[in-house]
């Protein structure tokens, strides 16, 4: 300011006086803006972290809201697959039954092949049905249902499966883990047929210590690991790391190309 | 001319650039309010010094206009501030009111020609109020920004390192006239408040260019 005054002499004293109270007035303004903004800045960290935990415990529960109702869904299609198309397929290969024997000797044959063919499509069917009634099966236990599983497998495709169990059943008496644990193996064995083009297929469910670990590995084709981060909807990767981490397990998938994949779920007891 | 171009000229021509360059092409209409005010602030300094140097006559009276200009500035600046977490003006009202019975008491005790120096004192204090206020909002409004870049906290920290100095100086009647380079070291202090002042005061321009710009 360039006020204009006329001023009175003050004595020296008066003057620092004034000097050093300003001075520190100042400066317990500047230490109170610095505070404030270490302050403003930790507040802003924790309520950043505490947002961060209500969006991991918000999606936690979309997925296990998304997984009853996907449960459900499979529970009610494998109930309807079993009953209704299994009871129609029956029906199908009996009235192809009753037609052959009053046919032709060629045309028998094309009959008897058609009967074959819906016998057969039963029996997937009901392989179908209890694969898909995932709960149903972890009633028996996940040995039974891996067992289940296994057998299946072996049957249907062109692999050679081997295994290796040394598993006692989970302490906590949460059939969730289970379950979790036994549609990753589903999930994995499906990606091996639909995409592995692998000629055999290893799996292992060991517990060690407080841990529960099962791996799927297989010799097809393997995949490029940073293609499949990009787009990890295809091969349910993303899925199968949801469901582990919603029940503080992890997962861990090794591909390289050519080399075959090997999936890795660990979980606590 | 050089007499007439002071630090403290100098200091309020730079920061009033700084709001040209920055804030003339911003959408915000109470942004684009400082380079006006500044540049006002500026001409008046200028023609104050000629008054107190070429015609060595009082220019009290022309700092009692530029404290109305000062006061619509600063509380036009803290209303803004405060709608984003009051509901009401209360505070404001209340505080322009104080400054109106302030600012006609001095009229009355010494006239126009002598500088108001009470309303002066209470709009320094009002102002420190209305800073700390604003910075409690800021706080407690949860709603976190990078402080760094943010303009408004800039804005207000210029706000407070001047006005609570300045404060203690023209509230101290010892009016300091021991002499620095020429200067009589009140001059000086407020030369410096000044530095700081419109140094936050362009930086806060810088983010809000910044923060346009992004």
């Amino acid at each position: 300011m360039e006020l204009f005054i006329l001023l009175p002499v003050s004595s020296e004293e008066n003057v620092k006086e004034i000097i050093i109270i300003a001075s520190v007035i100042f400066f317990v303004t500047s230490a109170f803006l610095l505070l404030y903004i270490i302050t403003y800045n930790r507040y802003k960290r924790v309520d950043f972290k505490e947002k961060e935990r209500m969006k991991l415990a918000f999606e936690a529960e979309m997925l296990k809201s998304q997984i009853e109702v996907q449960e459900h869904t499979m529970q009610t299609i494998a109930s309807e697959l079993h009953d209704n198309i299994g009871q129609l397929l029956g029906l199908t290969s009996f009235t192809l039954g009753s037609v052959a024997k009053h046919q032709k000797a060629s045309e028998q044959e094309k009959i008897e092949t058609a009967k074959a063919l819906s016998v057969k499509a039963i029996t997937e069917l009901r392989q179908l049905a209890k694969l898909m009634q995932g709960e149903q099966l972890i009633e028996m236990g996940l040995l039974a249902a891996i067992e289940v599983e296994l057998d299946w497998l072996t049957r249907n495709g062109n692999l050679n499966v081997t295994s290796k169990i040394h598993y006692h059943a989970f302490e906590l008496g949460r059939k969730e883990k289970e379950l979790v644990l036994f549609r990753v193996l589903q999930e994995s064995i499906n990606n091996v047929i639909k995409h592995a083009k692998a000629t055999e297929v290893h799996i292992e469910l060991i517990e060690v210590d407080h841990y529960v670990t099962l791996t799927v590995s297989d010799n097809g084709i393997g995949f490029n690991m940073e293609d499949i981060k990009r787009k990890p909807a295809g091969l349910g990767l993303g899925s199968l790391e949801k469901r582990t981490k919603m029940l503080q397990g992890s997962c861990k998938v090794i591909s390289v190309p050519t080399k075959g994949t090997t999936v890795s779920i660990k979980m606590p007891k | 001319m050089i007499n007439l171009i002071s630090p403290n000229i100098c200091i309020e021509l730079i920061a009033t650039i700084f709001a040209y360059f920055y804030l003339r092409q911003d959408k915000s209409k109470p942004w684009r309010l400082f380079f006006p005010y500044l540049l006002l602030v500026t001409l008046a300094e200028f023609f104050a010094r000629y008054i107190s140097t070429f015609r060595n006559e009082s220019n009290h009276w022309l700092y009692n206009i530029m404290l109305i200009f000062e006061t619509a500035m600063m509380f036009f600046i803290f209303d803004r501030l405060f709608k984003k977490y009051l509901n009401n003006r209360l505070m404001i009202i209340f505080g322009l009111v104080i400054l109106l019975f302030a600012y006609s008491y001095d009229f009355y005790q010494h006239g126009f020609l002598v500088y108001n120096g009470t309303t002066r004192d209470l709009l320094s204090l009002l102002l420190l109020l209305y800073a700390l206020i604003y910075f409690y909002l800021f706080l407690t409004a949860k709603n976190y920004v990078v402080i760094r870049y943010y303009p408004p906290f800039w804005l207000v920290s210029g706000i407070l390192l001047f006005y609570s100095t300045s404060t203690i100086i023209n509230l101290s009647f010892m009016k300091l006239e021991i002499y620095v380079y020429q200067y009589p070291l009140r001059y000086v202090i407020f030369a410096l408040l000044n530095l700081i002042f419109y140094t936050l005061w362009s930086y806060s321009f810088y983010c809000q260019y910044r923060q346009k710009k992004m």
